[in-house]
């Protein structure tokens, strides 16, 4: 699991490569949470190259969406593909969370 | 040398090596001056052995001057021989020096009627006797103090003689020639001598009262090399000849040869003389022709220097020793504690941390690495009292975690066969959770004779929030179903209670499904949960189309929708999480879903226990070694077909 943030504009392009199962979400919520206590209200979790997410996972984002949204900013995720998409689909994480197919719409929307 | 192993003794031998190099130093610096001095030494000697040789000249020659004085008193005299004889008296009584004097005159040259005529006056005790040595007993026409100044015209000192029926000791004696006068005033015929003795006895007191450094001493050798002074441990020789003869060491002739030949001179003789090793010097007295020889011990002219270095040897030797004991108490004050810690080292590696080094106060590097060790003991113990008590909470808390997982596998129904009394239908499931206590769970019940109600489920989250959530989770259905609410309802009546209060976000994807067991219809629902697969009665495996619907505790309102189907007889519902499908190997890839369709396909028998069986044993050799990561749940129910065996 490797995870980097790109700022754009006033929003942060976080992009989770890998895998965020039960072993690494803990550290990705760790990183999250972290920037999100440095001040980013607008994160954009750019999946495109996560190759697996387990609930834990997607706990996890959920726990820093609801955050983000308590500190009055926003989460979304965006460049879904494979199992993860299916993950996000099936669960019904997609009703939740803002899902946009790329980075640049998951921008231009903010 | 284990001495020299420790603290103490290194130390000390640094000290000792100190000391050592300062003895050399002392002892080259010694060796140095010491030349320097012996160098000096003939001088000294030399010089004292002059002055004093001038001395006795002095003495000497004034004795000689009296004669000298006396003489022409004693030609005048003619035959006056009251006149000679109160000269003679007067010349001894007067002049302490002198022991004796006489006038011995050729024959019938005082008195024409006496052919030897001698007066002599001597000192006996405190008088002065008289005798008149013109006898038969005795002849100083042989005699040498008569017969060379009378060969030699001058006046002449005799080599020391006893003078036996003379003066009757040992003596030398001064002899000044007389002359007759001629009448035209030139040299006349030899006369006689008007002689003047110095007792032997006088010279040796008179020489022992000269100070010669502090031990030295003189002695005085005649023109031949006779005694008249004998020096130390020589008093049975009459000369220095005959003692380096009695002696065997014709050194000392040698240096008798030289006493005779060289005004003054100087020699290291060594042993020759006496015990201790000497220096002589000597010097001849010119009047006389004799030699005054003074013996200095080697190691008194060495006594200044001998001193000091003795006194320097000893402040050395005291201060080495002040060192060491100085040494000894400052390494004791540094090893006493560094042994304490050793010892305390051995007591806290056997486990005592019990320790008391508070009395170590030094200020020093000891000092600091004792209370350094005595902290250290301190963080220790508290260590060791937190690791305890951490221990004993962790294992607390791995008993609390194991009878939780026990209560969790009491609420999943666990004895199969579940319903030994049908044989409608069957069904199988295991839940292996990864941690101790799994978020996974699979449900099963009657809710009555006809309807089989099952569910299976995966809480977002591990460990004991997940078993309490699906604890409720599970109740929840219960209830739901008992109270014959639809699959849609169940999940909605669960997705509410869990969205209340849920502020750690903790989601369940929940499979759930009401079987009727006299058609085999099968009404279902959906919360966010992997389709189930259906394994039909001619091996063809299909997977369960599955209505959308959010995981329960995500959305407040979320819609849920019930699906129906039909299961033929001896069809298998086949019901998983993903801990089954994501279960990876160790090239990190997944069972995966086509695994799975492609092992439940080539499976023959329908009986449901050796289906979940053989899915379990094919996801185990797949893994390998890797250790599983998540919950894996199967549940498979077969329903034995609608011609129900009464």
């Amino acid at each position: 699991m490797n995870i980097t943030l790109t700022r754009t504009g006033d929003a942060a392009v976080i992009a989770v490569q890998g895998r965020v199962d039960t072993l690494s979400a803990p550290t990705v919520e760790q990183k999250l949470t972290q920037w999100l206590d440095e001040g980013e209200t607008r994160m954009i979790l750019d999946l495109s190259e996560l190759e697996y997410i387990s609930s834990a996972g997607l706990r996890t984002v959920l726990v820093i969406g609801k955050k983000a949204k308590a500190n009055g900013g926003s989460l979304c995720c965006c460049a879904l593909r494979g199992m993860v998409r299916k993950v996000f689909d099936v669960s019904g994480f997609s009703l939740v969370l803002p899902v946009y197919n790329t980075v640049d719409e998951a921008l231009a929307a903010g | 040398m284990t001495l020299f192993r420790g603290l103490t003794g290194k130390v000390m031998l640094l000290v000792l090596a100190t000391g050592l190099v300062s003895g050399l130093l002392l002892a080259h610096s010694y060796l140095f001056s010491r030349g320097i001095i012996l160098s000096s030494a003939e001088d000294q000697t030399r010089d004292r052995a002059e002055d004093l040789a001038s001395q006795v000249e002095g003495e000497l020659s004034a004795i000689a001057d009296i004669a000298h004085t006396c003489a022409p008193f004693v030609e005048r005299s003619g035959s006056d021989k009251a006149a000679l004889l109160n000269l003679l008296r007067t010349l001894v009584e007067r002049n302490k020096h002198i022991f004796g004097s006489g006038a011995c005159f050729e024959p019938y040259a005082f008195e024409t009627d006496s052919r030897a005529f001698c007066p002599y006056f001597h000192k006996r005790d405190e008088s002065v006797e008289y005798v008149q040595l013109g006898n038969d007993n005795y002849n100083y026409f042989d005699k040498e103090f008569y017969r060379e100044p009378k060969k030699l015209k001058r006046p002449y000192w005799s080599e020391p003689y006893y003078d036996e029926g003379g003066g009757d000791v040992m003596m030398t004696t001064y002899s000044y020639p007389l002359f007759a006068k001629s009448r035209d005033g030139s040299p006349g015929k030899f006369s006689g001598v008007l002689t003047a003795d110095v007792s032997v006895q006088w010279l040796t007191r008179h020489l022992a009262s000269f100070s010669v450094f502090n031990t030295g001493y003189c002695f005085l050798v005649s023109g031949r090399g006779t005694f008249l002074v004998h020096p130390k441990g020589s008093i049975d020789d009459t000369s220095i000849f005959t003692l380096a003869q009695r002696m065997g060491k014709p050194r000392i002739e040698d240096v008798g040869r030289r006493m005779l030949d060289e005004a003054s001179g100087f020699a290291d003789i060594g042993t020759l003389l006496s015990d201790r090793e000497s220096f002589l010097a000597f010097a001849r007295i010119p009047s006389t022709g004799w030699s005054l020889g003074i013996v200095v011990p080697r190691d008194e002219i060495l006594a200044p220097l001998t001193g000091l270095y003795k006194k320097q040897v000893g402040i050395a030797t005291l201060i080495v020793i002040g060192l060491l004991a100085l040494t000894l108490v400052l390494a004791a004050s540094i090893t006493g504690p560094l042994r304490r810690m050793v010892a305390v080292t051995a007591r806290v590696a056997h486990g005592d941390l019990d320790v008391d080094l508070t009395d170590i106060r030094s200020h020093d590097e000891v000092g600091n690495l004792a209370r350094a060790f005595q902290s250290m003991t301190i963080s220790l113990k508290k260590y060791i009292r937190d690791l305890m008590e951490m221990t004993g909470a962790k294992q607390r808390m791995e008993s609390e975690l194991e009878i939780s997982a026990q209560i969790q596998r009491s609420m999943l129904p666990s004895r199969f066969p579940a319903f030994p009394e049908r044989n409608d239908f069957d069904i199988y499931a295991v839940m292996e959770p990864a941690k101790m206590v799994g978020g996974d769970f699979y449900q099963f019940f009657l809710i009555d004779e006809d309807h089989l109600c099952l569910a299976v489920g995966d809480v977002a989250d591990k460990g004991v929030p997940a078993s309490l959530f699906m604890a409720v989770t599970t109740f929840l259905i219960r209830v739901a179903a008992g109270q014959g609410a639809s699959p849609d309802q169940i999940l909605s009546l669960v997705n509410r209670q869990l969205c209340l209060e849920n502020d750690t976000c903790t989601f369940v994807t929940i499979f759930c499904a009401i079987l009727d067991l006299r058609t085999g219809e099968l009404r279902y629902s959906n919360a966010g949960h992997d389709a189930p697969l259906v394994l039909g009665p001619a091996k063809d495996v299909m997977p369960l189309p599955i209505p959308p619907g959010p995981a329960a505790g995500l959305v407040d309102s979320p819609t849920y929708r019930t699906e129906t189907t039909v299961l033929e007889s001896n069809a298998i519902l086949f019901a998983y999480t993903d801990g089954l499908t994501d279960a990876l190997n160790e090239k990190q890839e997944p069972y995966s879903d086509e695994r799975l369709v492609h092992l439940l396909n080539s499976l023959d028998s329908r009986d449901v226990e050796s289906v979940v069986k053989s899915v379990k044993e094919d996801v185990a050799r797949f893994c390998g070694g890797t250790e599983q990561f998540d919950d894996l749940t199967v549940l498979a129910v077969r329903f034995g077909g609608t011609e129900r065996i009464q």
